[in-house]
């Protein structure tokens, strides 16, 4: 038995060995795609590549962060940040150590530092007045209702059953989103940004729809961290920029959240919002229903009281006249009589003016003149003749006197000397 | 009245004053008259209000609901 260069079971070349490791650690998912949590120690920039220390109180990782990965680094990650990365092992053969490269890394908001956020929110809500804001009434009826909420999440599903509970076929249009977790700030900024554009009468109109007239944004309870999008400016100026009123329904027990202080309503929990905003149909068509009568029986009622008041009346005027038609029969009496008078009055004036006027004529009659010894001169036509002029020797002429007349014939005519 | 539609909870409150009004009595027919017609129509135009309400529940990702509005703003 002889041992020579070609036996396979002598000692492994330890680059061999390494190589191997690190095989095995590149292909265990476990290794590769792990979410870790520690301090920052020993930060390190040297050639725009990163070179840190994880640890904790139990070990430590050495950490690299490639500048070619082009990772976004927080400004605010320095020596002693605790800090959360992504990333996956490796092992570098030549030197035999292994390291963690960062695919991302972010630190980690205490819930100290993120109550001094919200703290530093309120006040400068605070100061500007938007927690003193008049507050938007819930419609009577909504129309069309908004819910900004986790997609597929038990919230929904409550507020879905109780909405058909109360309402059947209420208009409502979900809205699905993420509520927690890094990207549900963002998802909740835009939810409220589709509600907004929801609630004006050109793009709903547009849509066939009615304008939304209230939202609900909200989710189920959670621990303190999971709400915290609720707590966040971007979501909070969401909720102030909305025209038509919101409800925060986030079901939390203890904390208050910014949303609930901003909201025009808060509620409880998704669940108390619907119950805030949709009215039960049953209960408003009873409402109806009672108005509806109540409204035709008061008329009635009134109608045959006034017509009760009616044939009193009628029957007063016809079993006992009243007083005032007594005396306006009276009065009408006296008038009569006096308009008589009046008239006999006039007309006795009237008669004595003609008796005076009778006299007049009577005196300028001309058998008034005739009586007195004048005579009057006719031609055969009945032409009183005043002047020479009008007479011709040979006419025959009638005398008119106050008892006859007689016919003459002119001899002879002599004009006055002067009027020749 | 005025010319301006009333809202749903303006009409509501209206509807009621007119009911507990005439239900207190003592108008005279004109207002009694005037006032029945002024409650009808308020009735009829809550109802038709109530009626708008229907419609149906959609449930839309953010994405959708985003490019729904995009299309008509």
């Amino acid at each position: 038995m002889s041992s020579g260069p070609q036996t396979t079971t002598g000692p492994l070349p330890i680059g061999q060995f390494v190589k191997l490791v690190q095989k095995t650690v590149k292909q265990d998912p476990l290794f590769q795609h792990q979410a870790l949590r520690g301090e920052v120690s020993q930060w390190n920039v040297h050639n725009g590549n990163v070179y840190f220390k994880l640890r904790d109180d139990d070990g430590q990782l050495d950490c690299v962060i490639w500048r070619s990965a082009r990772i976004k680094v927080e400004s605010t990650i320095k020596e002693g940040s605790d800090v959360v990365v992504i990333g996956g092992l490796d092992l570098w053969p030549k030197r035999g150590n292994l390291q963690l490269v960062v695919r991302k890394i972010e630190p980690v908001q205490t819930i100290g530092a993120l109550e001094e956020a919200k703290r530093a929110l309120i006040a400068a809500l605070k100061d500007e007045g938007a927690l003193d804001r008049a507050r938007m009434p819930l419609p009577g009826m909504p129309k069309h209702v908004a819910i900004i909420t986790g997609a597929g999440s038990a919230a929904l599903s409550d507020m879905k059953r109780l909405i058909s509970n109360r309402w059947p076929g209420l208009r409502t249009t979900v809205i699905g989103v993420l509520v927690q977790g890094e990207r549900a700030v963002n998802e909740l900024v835009r939810g409220l940004a589709v509600t907004r554009a929801l609630s004006r009468t050109d793009v709903a109109q547009k849509l066939g729809l009615p304008p939304v007239d209230a939202i609900i944004i909200g989710r189920g309870g959670g621990s303190v961290e999971d709400l915290w999008a609720f707590n966040l400016e971007p979501v909070i100026r969401g909720i102030l920029a909305s025209p038509v009123p919101v409800i925060s329904a986030v079901g939390h027990e203890q904390d208050i959240l910014v949303s609930d202080l901003v909201a025009d309503v808060r509620a409880s929990t998704p669940s108390n919002a619907v119950e805030l905003l949709v009215p039960d149909r049953h209960s408003v068509m009873m409402m109806m229903d009672d108005v509806d009568m109540r409204l035709i029986e008061a008329v009635k009622r009134r109608l045959g009281e006034l017509r009760q008041q009616l044939m009193l009346l009628i029957s007063q005027l016809k079993h006992a006249p009243g007083k005032g038609v007594f005396r306006a029969k009276e009065q009408l009496a006296v008038l009569g009589n006096r308009m008589k008078r009046g008239a006999e009055h006039s007309i006795s004036i009237q008669k004595q003016r003609l008796t005076r006027l009778e006299a007049t004529l009577s005196a300028s009659h001309p058998h008034r003149v005739l009586e007195r010894g004048y005579t009057m001169v006719q031609n055969d036509d009945g032409d009183v003749l005043t002047t020479l002029a009008s007479l011709q020797q040979g006419q025959t002429v009638n005398l008119q006197f106050a008892d006859g007349r007689a016919a003459a014939d002119i001899h002879t005519i002599e004009p006055k000397e002067e009027e020749k | 009245m005025t010319e301006e539609k009333m809202t749903y909870d303006e009409a509501v409150q209206r509807l009621e004053s007119i009911v507990a009004q005439l239900e207190r009595g003592g108008k005279n027919l004109d207002e009694t008259l005037a006032m029945f017609e002024e409650g009808t129509q308020l009735l009829r135009q809550c109802q038709t209000e109530l009626s708008e309400a229907e419609g149906r529940l959609a449930e839309l990702s953010l994405d959708d609901a985003e490019s729904m509005v995009k299309d008509e703003e």
